[in-house]
């Protein structure tokens, strides 16, 4: 079989097959979906080539999420047209970020020396959060500037992941103000952070953070005593904020059992198993579902989406890509010599495989569902920026590891 | 909706997530393939220097070390320290521990004074510098190594 | 030890991603069903609304069920209420509407792609049911509860299914309370899921248990009435019928015979012979039903002999019962009874047909020979004459069976008639039951009977 040497063949087959699908599902026909599928498919190509050309490392980083945005984008084309369109054009903006943070990386040198900086502007965007931002499906998190609508934690995430590099890579038994070890100051702002995050009600990145630290604490340090006691304080947090927030508390119920207040609380969650039992193991055909029905299908729900109209087996390709995707950049974590680098290829690596747990988990109601984003796939531009930033990083990286 | 595109759609579907399985599994094969290839460099490790070559089980130590070290200057330092040539976060290494040298065609090496000594092929060394042979092995705090040493 | 570490995280990862294609494939394989069928699930709703659902007719293409504008109508209201089923966007699906929803919905085989212009169309379900039938012996029970059921015992065709009371599936949302709350459960299918105690019909089996242990020769000495096992049975009425053959207690439903043949044959054959007829087997028909029920053990003569003449605790659904009669017509052997004949797509084009199949081997063609004899002098001089009819030989077993409330209340016992026609080569079975009718399976449901067999055989 030839073509398993050249996924790329494969990846253009899936655009080309996605948007004469969408061509034809469309009524009236538009020409113009035509156009944007074949630009798509025109950048992923240049992207791939170029990657591979030029030898800019990681050949299959971009591969694997080429396919996820074309998926992805094929969704939300199909559940509604502007989003769609919206999306395309985020997509071309978001690989020139890719190239720019890819290039930045790679030339810039002293980013590991800025921790204090990464740390004031991650505060900085989330105290502008609290000021101007608009709340929008119960959590405070965008602001709008004119036409655009931004969602800063979507940024600060990789602000935090540079802040934690910085700090890991770095000498550790340096006192802050002649007093607190370092290693108890980086906790203080964890926590800063979280407080930030729970204030704007974005459990789902919350719980992420938490995640992103433990584990390059686990990896960096190793201080196992430290990781314990934060496990035990986020559970104690947790049991107060279960009995004292209601929020939490309708979150773990309708995780339990959605079905008791299914018209109100349980609406959404129901409604996402409704359509992921419906599409069965090979869905119902590409416009021939109702994915419609579940609130915010095309940001959080995506998933359902997808598995409600490419089956089960779409959902599992889903899954199984973003699998790969991490395993790519844990072996490019693993090819650094320790350092920010590394540092920096893990705290993305287990960004992009628990965000995706987080969230399809969420929906499938194997953990209580926690709004965030999937990465690549999830409509929103701020969303799909951040992540191709992230991935021009990895690139930058996996390219270091290549020409050392 | 009309009736042949719910025809499409339906029979689409198939090929349409075979396709993608082709391609993750086409990505798993290159990845295997890039595995293979690796660990088949990996096997004969290329020395044209002299070298250190770790006889420790490197799973038992809680600290990094590399599985070998190039002697690529005329004077090595071994120690914990973070200016040491080679430097390994060993507690029980003293900050510098040990030197090695070359001079008139032969390795030398010699304790820098450390708490736990320098003990070579099992035997504690004195102060005086010793001249190695390829194949003396060299135990630095819990780590040991063997010299190998290339070239005339 | 750091990269250790990177792997051991990347494990963590990897375990949880395995986690959720598991759960993602146990919801897909275990809840897919029952989700599917959430009264919540506006999506089904939704998706019928796309189809028109299909047709359900009898046997002759007689409409029973259609829709139209996404509206569900049953021209004949009541009469196939519990064959049937509902099909409401509030209260759900029941019975073949339920059971077949799927193939109404032109979901079979590989996909749904029976499309006539522009909105898709179910397909189109064929019922074994014979609509003149159906409305003889709908008519015939009348305003009374019970269930009468007419089989094809040849091939196992359901020729007609009635159980009363009923309801009007156009009309639910008005009646569903009284339906709900009404203490004679009218949204109950007496014909397959009522259970009830068979009496006397059940003497049938007994006799093939008496058969096959060769006491077909036995005389009995019938003084009225019998002791066995410290409790006293007495015939119907309390007559006395002196020394008589097995053939002739059978005609005359002799209880005091068939108690000291029950006790002879003993409880290990009876149990046999019922299940061999189908009692404890959980039933896999095309339509739901309800498993008919003889006990595990018995605890001495006097509950083998009550066992023997359909008492004690046997239960019975009509339908079994109908079983019963087909044994017998169709030499021994149990054909599985079949509601949907066959299913076709809008263009008339067979997207599915039953075919007859064996159910099981409920006695030997010796047996069956030997009952329908008896079942035929039943009719001509026993206590089956309510049925006959001329010019066709019809084998009858009548029974009276006490329940709950004949223990306090007299004339409260259920009354059966089964039968199979003509003798010689049997074309129709029929089981009719009347709850709680009180008189004689002859008086009470002799007459249906007849109706039934006489409109079949026109």
């Amino acid at each position: 079989m030839n073509v398993l040497k050249k996924p790329i063949i494969l990846l253009l087959i899936t655009t080309v097959m996605a948007f004469a699908l969408l061509f034809f599902y469309r009524a009236p026909m538009d020409v113009n979906i035509l156009y944007i599928g074949g630009s798509v498919m025109l950048i992923s190509a240049i992207t791939y080539f170029a990657i591979v050309y030029f030898k800019l490392g990681d050949e299959y980083l971009f591969l694997i999420v080429s396919m996820l945005v074309v998926l992805g984008t094929l969704m939300l084309c199909r559940i509604s047209y502007t989003y769609g369109i919206k999306q395309i054009m985020w997509y071309l903006f978001s690989v020139c970020a890719f190239y720019i943070s890819f290039f930045i990386y790679k030339y810039a040198k002293p980013l590991n020396k800025m921790g204090t900086f990464y740390f004031i502007l991650g505060v900085i965007l989330f105290i502008a959060t609290l000021l101007f931002g608009t709340r929008s499906g119960g959590a405070k998190n965008w602001i709008r500037a004119g036409v655009l609508s931004v969602q800063p934690s979507e940024f600060i995430k990789l602000l935090y992941i540079f802040f934690l590099a910085s700090y890991f890579s770095g000498t550790k038994d340096k006192l802050v103000f002649s007093k607190f070890k370092e290693k108890y100051a980086v906790l203080f702002c964890v926590y800063l952070y979280l407080g930030f995050l729970v204030l704007q009600r974005e459990w789902g990145i919350a719980v992420l953070f938490f995640i992103i630290y433990i584990a390059m604490e686990y990896i960096f340090e190793h201080d196992l005593m430290l990781i314990l006691y934060n496990f035990l304080f986020a559970g104690l947090g947790g049991t107060l904020g279960y009995f004292t927030m209601y929020h939490i508390q309708v979150r773990i119920a309708t995780w339990l059992d959605p079905w008791t207040d299914v018209s109100k609380t349980g609406y959404q969650i129901a409604q996402s198993l409704f359509a992921i039992s419906s599409g069965g193991f090979f869905g119902s055909g590409l416009g021939l579902g109702k994915p419609e029905y579940i609130p915010a299908v095309h940001t959080d729900f995506i998933f359902s989406a997808i598995c409600e109209e490419l089956g089960m087996f779409g959902g599992v390709a889903i899954i199984l890509l973003f699998f790969i995707f991490t395993y790519r950049g844990a072996k490019i974590a693993l090819k650094l010599p320790l350092g920010f680098d590394k540092c920096i290829a893990s705290g993305i690596t287990v960004m992009f495989g628990i965000q995706t747990f987080i969230i399809i988990g969420g929906v499938i109601k194997l953990i209580p569902l926690t709004g965030i984003t999937l990465p690549f796939i999830s409509y929103g531009g701020s969303s799909l920026l951040s992540s191709f930033i992230a991935l021009g990083v990895l690139q930058a990286l996996s390219d270091r590891e290549v020409s050392k | 909706m009309s009736g042949f595109y719910s025809v499409l759609a339906s029979l689409l579907k198939y090929i349409f997530v075979t396709v993608i399985y082709l391609f993750i599994f086409a990505i798993i094969r290159m990845i295997f393939l890039d595995i293979k290839k690796a660990n088949g460099d990996k096997r004969k490790p290329q020395h044209d220097t002299t070298y250190l070559e770790l006889i420790t089980n490197k799973n038992n130590l809680y600290f990094d070390v590399e599985q070998s070290y190039p002697l690529a200057s005329d004077v090595v330092i071994i120690g914990r320290g973070e200016d040491c040539t080679i430097s390994i976060n060993d507690l029980y290494m003293s900050n510098q521990n040990t030197q090695l040298w070359f001079e008139d065609k032969e390795w030398y090496i010699a304790d820098m004074g450390s708490t736990n000594g320098t003990y070579i092929n099992g035997e504690k060394m004195t102060d005086e510098p010793l001249i190695l042979d390829s194949g003396d092995r060299i135990r630095i705090g819990q780590v040991e190594f063997v010299i190998v040493i290339v070239g005339e | 030890m750091t990269d250790k570490r990177i792997i051991n995280i990347l494990i963590v990862i990897c375990l949880l991603f395995m986690s959720l294609i598991g759960y993602l494939t146990y919801l897909e394989l275990f809840q897919a069903e029952e989700l599917s069928k959430s009264p919540y699930n506006q999506r089904q709703w939704a998706y019928e609304e796309d189809i028109e659902r299909g047709m359900i007719l009898d046997k002759e293409g007689v409409i029973l069920a259609q829709s139209k504008n996404g509206e569900r109508m049953y021209p004949f209201n009541n009469m196939y209420s519990h064959i049937i089923g509902y099909n409401s966007r509030i209260y759900g699906k029941s019975l073949l509407e339920s059971k077949y929803n799927q193939l109404l919905l032109g979901q079979y085989g590989l996909g749904s792609l029976n499309i006539t212009g522009n909105k898709k169309s179910g397909y189109n379900l064929y019922l074994t049911i014979d609509h003149n039938l159906q409305k003889v012996a709908y008519n015939s029970i009348g305003n009374r509860n019970g269930s009468a059921v007419a089989i094809n015992p040849k091939t196992g065709e359901i020729l007609a299914m009635v159980s009363k009371p009923d309801f009007n599936p156009n009309a639910l949302s008005e009646q569903w309370e009284n339906l709900v709350d009404n203490e004679n459960s009218p949204l109950l299918p007496r014909a397959t899921s009522g259970l009830y105690a068979p009496g006397s019909t059940f003497k049938i089996l007994t006799s093939s248990a008496a058969l096959d242990a060769g006491l077909q020769d036995t005389v009995f000495e019938d003084k009225g009435s019998i002791e066995i096992g410290g409790k006293t049975v007495s015939n119907s009425g309390g007559k006395a019928y002196g020394n008589i053959t097995f053939g002739r207690a059978f005609q005359l439903s002799s209880n005091v015979a068939f108690c000291s043949l029950g006790v002879s044959v003993g409880f290990d054959k009876l149990k046999s012979t019922a299940e061999n007829f189908g009692f404890n087997k959980e039933p896999d028909y095309d339509f739901p039903a309800a498993k008919s029920m003889f006990p595990s053990s018995s605890k001495g003569d006097a509950e083998t002999a009550a066992l023997a003449m359909g008492q004690g605790n046997t239960l019975a659904t009509p339908l079994q019962m109908a079983l019963v009669a087909c044994a017998v017509a169709n030499d021994g052997i149990i054909m599985e009874p079949r509601l949907v004949s066959h299913a076709t797509n809008n263009s008339g084009v067979t997207i599915l047909a039953t075919k007859p199949k064996q159910q099981s081997v409920a006695m030997s063609k010796d047996n069956a020979d030997y009952i329908t004899d008896m079942m035929v002098k039943t009719v001509s001089q026993g206590t089956g004459t309510s049925a006959m009819i001329n010019g066709i030989t019809v084998a009858g077993k009548t029974g009276t069976a006490e329940n709950e409330q004949t223990v306090m209340q007299k004339n409260k016992e259920h009354t059966w008639f089964v039968a199979f026609a003509p003798a010689e080569d049997p074309e129709i079975a029929v089981a009719v039951m009347l709850e709680y009718s009180g008189g004689s399976g002859a008086s009470v449901c002799g007459p249906i009977v007849k109706n039934i067999i006489r409109e079949y055989l026109r």
